[in-house]
Parts: structure tokens; sequence; C-alpha cells
């Protein structure tokens, strides 16, 4: 129920009229809420409709990075394009969950618009685990914009494994750049 | 080394590829040559004299002794004398005085001449000598193309080692990897290149602008499998070497990847995620179907197939961690190889004889190549980088070529499989990895 809670303040976000300007076609508020209506619901986004109304719960039933989310802008969650992932873990990591909501928020909103998850390894270890595992990251993501309702043909993945490395250096840090599932909007 | 010499007419590398895909263009068919180092060796070599070949043709020609000897020292097995340090040059049997030669330690004694019969062919003659009995151990005329010298020194090379040593060479066999350069226009320029077993006569047979990956010899040389990105995914091909004729078998949704042939050349073991999650896949090449070999929720990828063609290994993270597992194709079992070896263990290839295995083993962030035998589960590192990857034996069970980070990044590296001889191949440009052996040529 919480997580669902959670949902619902992100959907209430997009329905107060946060457009992002970096994509085309953007509608008013009411177009927006318009265009969401139509769109096939999953069971997880039926329940956000519904909690939508639960507008006044007290903030004290939020915990602080809810909170947190909730004063961020939509579009600058939208900006974020690249999820880094933990050594050999395909598991999102907590501080990204928010821009994942607001993407998924986006996709439902604009059904026309396609995602390419691309998942990407560190260079460390066999090349085709690596790009067994950059495909298990984007999966993972995947999985998550599909329970958060985005329709699954909107939706594709791809895997580099470690053949595309955003940082050359042979270092922690570079790995943990190259370990990342990178948004593509088509 | 003239690069006029990279067009052998024997193999005829017409390198004629069809460029019809995108993502590839117009082709450059001559690549730097790999300039091999050794690093280390032992002293327990065996002594042998390669005098300079006599050359009869009246034209400027490879130094075909120098090769034969680079071969034979990179093995290891061989310590041979320089040229400076030889009593005398001999090029006939009867000009070789066995004392000059025993008395420095030399057992083995190799003399040879180069003719020429008629234009565009030149006969090597050489003869292995044992100067302590006086015997001669072997003796051939090789006639070769006159711009496949090379190719002559290395089956002159196999000779040697095969009757000293009474197990097949592999200096005829070829080598396969992937190199990447950063071009200024273009971005990475992916290529896939085959050289001679010492580096040399490097010929691109592909490349792109997007990653290529896994190349995998066909067991008769023939061919080679390799996965490439040029569609926006990963699909597998299959491309002949001497007409550059390729054929995309493999593609569809999720990873099309890691080909290695069965021993027949029947069937290629490829992972496939078209079901959701990386599977093991037996694709035969004649039927043109897949059969489905693995069965579950975890990574199940990297199949290499047993010599006897019974089973094969895979890496799978369904314990802890990647490890390496067995599929038995008689009975269907799964059996966990990599026991007390750490939690990464990944990429594993059989030796010749199926013996042993030799996999990436990481161990606190480093990544090192090591051997495992098989039936005493006994198991060494043979190298001694930190991120070393893609082992692959040579044909004949003696060495065993890796891809390893340098300052100059990733490069290809050889160890004799005691793990006593480790040596450097160095290109001159970009980064080398994902080398494979090819196999034998008879």
């Amino acid at each position: 129920m919480r997580q669902l809670g959670r949902i619902a303040i992100i959907f209430i976000i997009f329905l107060s009229g946060t457009s992002c300007g970096m994509f085309s076609g953007e509608g008013s508020e009411g177009v927006v809420e318009k265009r969401l209506s139509p769109v096939t619901v999953s069971e997880a986004s039926v329940e956000t409709m519904g909690l939508a109304s639960a507008r006044e719960v007290s903030p004290e039933a939020l915990d602080g990075r809810l909170l947190d989310s909730y004063n961020v802008d939509v579009a600058s969650l939208l900006d974020i394009r690249v999820f880094q992932f933990a050594y050999d873990s395909s598991e999102i990591l907590e501080k990204y969950i928010a821009a994942i909501e607001a993407h998924a928020g986006y996709l439902i909103k604009n059904s026309n618009t396609k995602l390419v998850l691309e998942g990407h390894t560190d260079e460390r270890g066999s090349r085709e685990y690596n790009l067994a595992l950059g495909e298990r990251r984007a999966q993972s993501i995947q999985r998550r914009l599909s329970l958060l309702g985005v329709p699954e043909l909107q939706v594709s993945v791809v895997t580099y494994g470690e053949e595309r490395p955003i940082e050359l250096m042979h270092n922690e840090a570079a790995y943990a750049l190259n370990r990342r599932v990178e948004f593509v909007y088509r | 080394m003239s690069s006029t010499r990279c067009y052998s007419s024997r193999l005829s590398w017409t390198v004629a590829l069809i460029v019809s895909v995108c993502g590839l263009f117009s082709f450059e068919t001559i690549a730097e040559n790999l300039v091999i180092k050794i690093e280390k060796g032992v002293s327990t070599a065996l002594p042998i004299a390669i005098v300079p070949f006599e050359n009869n043709t009246g034209e400027s020609l490879i130094d075909v002794a120098a090769i034969i000897r680079n071969n034979l020292e990179r093995s290891g097995l061989f310590r041979s004398l320089p040229v400076n340090d030889m009593p005398a040059l001999p090029a006939a049997l009867e000009d070789v005085r066995a004392k000059n030669w025993t008395s420095l330690g030399i057992e083995n004694l190799v003399i040879g001449k180069l003719s020429k019969k008629n234009a565009g062919t030149i006969d090597i003659n050489f003869r292995l000598i044992d100067v302590y009995s006086g015997k001669q151990l072997l003796g051939y005329r090789i006639p070769v193309q006159s711009d496949d010298l090379r190719f002559g020194s290395h089956k002159v090379s196999d000779f040697i080692y095969e009757k000293l040593l009474d197990k097949p060479g592999a200096y005829t066999s070829l080598l396969a990897y992937i190199t990447v350069d950063q071009d200024s226009d273009r971005g990475k320029i992916y290529r896939l290149q085959v050289s001679d077993s010492d580096g040399y006569n490097a010929r691109t047979i592909l490349q792109s602008t997007e990653p290529i990956l896994s190349p995998a010899w066909s067991p008769d040389g023939k061919r080679l499998a390799y996965v490439s990105f040029e569609g926006r995914n990963s699909a597998v091909y299959l491309q002949d070497l001497a007409t550059g004729r390729r054929e995309r078998i493999i593609h569809g949704k999720g990873i099309n990847s890691s080909p290695t042939f069965s021993r027949d050349g029947e069937k290629l073991a490829v992972t496939l995620s078209r079901d959701g999650n990386p599977e093991i896949y037996l694709y035969d090449l004649k039927v043109k179907s897949l059969m489905r070999v693995t069965r579950h929720g975890a990574i199940d990828t990297e199949p290499a197939w047993a010599p006897d063609g019974r089973g094969l290994v895979f890496t799978s993270d369904r314990g802890d961690g990647p490890q390496i597992y067995h599929f038995n194709l008689a009975d269907n079992s799964i059996k966990r190889i990599t026991y007390n070896m750490g939690r990464y263990n990944t990429r594993a290839r059989y030796s010749p004889d199926g013996r042993k295995l030799v996999l990436v083993n990481g161990i606190k962030g480093i990544y090192r190549i090591v051997l495992l035998d098989l039936r005493t589960k006994i198991y060494e590192a043979v190298t001694i980088g930190e991120l070393d990857e893609s082992p692959s034996f040579s044909p004949n069970g003696a060495m065993i070529i890796y891809a390893t980070v340098t300052e100059d990044g990733s490069q290809l590296a050889a160890v004799s499989a005691d793990g006593f001889t480790k040596q450097k191949l160095v290109a001159q440009r970009g980064e080398v990895r994902e080398p494979v052996w090819g196999p034998l040529i008879r």
C-alpha cells in the first residue's frame, strides 16, 4: 500500500500540470488529464487514480524521501537519463525510484513515445556475462515501468554489456559510471 | 614486413566482403601487425641452432630462419643460439661439423636453402640434424608461393616442434581477435582481424562502427562465427574466410550472442534471451533450427563444448555469483564445476584434451586467468594481470592466449599452459581483445 502511495504522489504531480519542455507535443493541463484517461491502465495505476483523492493525506504519513521527491520538479526528474547500479547487481538504487516514476508518468501520458533501455556494465570480468548482466539491469527497470502502468509495447530493452563505456579509466569511479542503464527516447 | 605479403594467394584472402549492411563501410584490408615480446622464459628449454637459410633465388626475401627461431622460442620450450654466436653457417649436410655445435651444448641443428623453381614458387629445403648422433631427424622440400614464405616458415616450425616434442605444432594455425580504434570522424571503429600465430600478417575481415564480439572458429578453420551490433542489437553472423561472404544466422529480440562450434562443425551453442532471460541454445547449421538447452531464471551464458562433444560448460549465476556449470547432453543433467574458487568464475574453455578448463576468476576486484584440473579440482592462476579475460587454448594445448589491460589499453598476451613462459602481443595501435586460436591446419 505504501508503494502505491508513492505512485499516487507522483501522478498527482503530473496531473497538477508540470509539463516537460524537452519533449514535443505537450498539451495543457486539461489535455494531459484527458490523454491519461483512455490509456489502458494496469492494476497499479488504477489504484493510483483511486488514491489521488487522498490529496489531503497529512505530510507526517510520508517519509523524507517522498517529501523530497514531492518538491522536485518532474521536468528535472525526467532529465535523469542514466541510472547507475552496484557491482554485479541489477537492483534499482533507492535514489532513482522517483525519477523512474516520473518517466513512467511521462510514458503513460505520451503513449506514442517509445523508450529504449540500454543496459551497460563495467569492463571487469567476461564480456558475454556482462552482456547478460546489462540486459538484466535494463529489464529490471523495464519491469518497474511496467508495474507503474507503462504498456509493455512502449519500452524495449537492448544490452551492450561492457562494449560502450562512457568512462575509459580503469578505476572504481569509472566502473561506477559505466554500470548503468541509459534511457533513450525514440 | 611488407604489407603486400598480406595477400596470401594460398588462402585466397580476397577480402571481398559484402558491404550491404548498414553500419559497415569500406575496408582497409591491411592491419598493423602484432609485435610479440617474451616477458619471462625458462632455462630448462631445449637448445637449438637455426642457421640462416641460404638464399639461391637471387631475390631479397624475408628471414625464414628468424621466423622459425622466434616461433620456437615463443613456446618457452626452446632456446635458440643467436646467429652471432654460430661457429659456422652451413646450408648443406656435408658442410656441418658436428663438434662445432656440440661444444656449444647444441643438440639440434636446422639448416636450409631457398631456391626458385619457376616464377611465383619458392622451394624451402630444410633439414633437422641431431648433431650428437650425426643423424638427420627430418628433411623436407616445401614448395610455397613466393608471397607465402611466411606460411612456409611456420610449416617448417611445425615440423621441428612435432619431431622434437612429439606433439603437433600450432604455428600454421591462425589467430582471430577484435581491435577497437578511435577514429576522429566516425568515432569508434571495431575490426575483426585474423593473423598468423605470431601476430604477423594481420588482415581485417570485418569493420564496423558498432561493437563486434565473441569470434569463434569453425573446426575446419574456414569460417568464423561472431556477434555484431550493426543492426542496433546483437546478432550472430557466420563468415566464410576465403570469400568474405557472410550470413546473419541468428537474430531476434534480446541477446543473440556467445557462439561456439561443436567439434563436428554442425552445431553452434549460443546464448539467446528471446524468452526473456539468457539461456543456452543449440543451433543446427544444416537444418537451421534451435533447440533450447537450459531453463532457469538466472543468467546462463558462455557455452563451450567439451572436446568429446558429449557436454557443454557454461556460466550461470543460479548459485553463488557467476560460476561454471556442466550440461550433460546425454541425460540433460547439470552439475556445478567451480566450488571454493570465490564468487566470480566465468568464460570457461576446455583444453584440447578435455582434462582442464581455462577460465576467468575474479577475487577482490582482481580478474585473472585460472587453469582448473577437472579430475583433481586443483586450480592455479597462470596470469598476473588485474583485468585479464577471454582465455583461449592453442589447438595443441601448449599455450593460452588472452586479453589483458595494460597502460596501452587492452592488449593480447599469451602464456604457456604450465604458466612459466609469458609474452605480450602488442598491437601498434588501438585496443586488442578476445583472441581465439584457430584449429590446426593439416
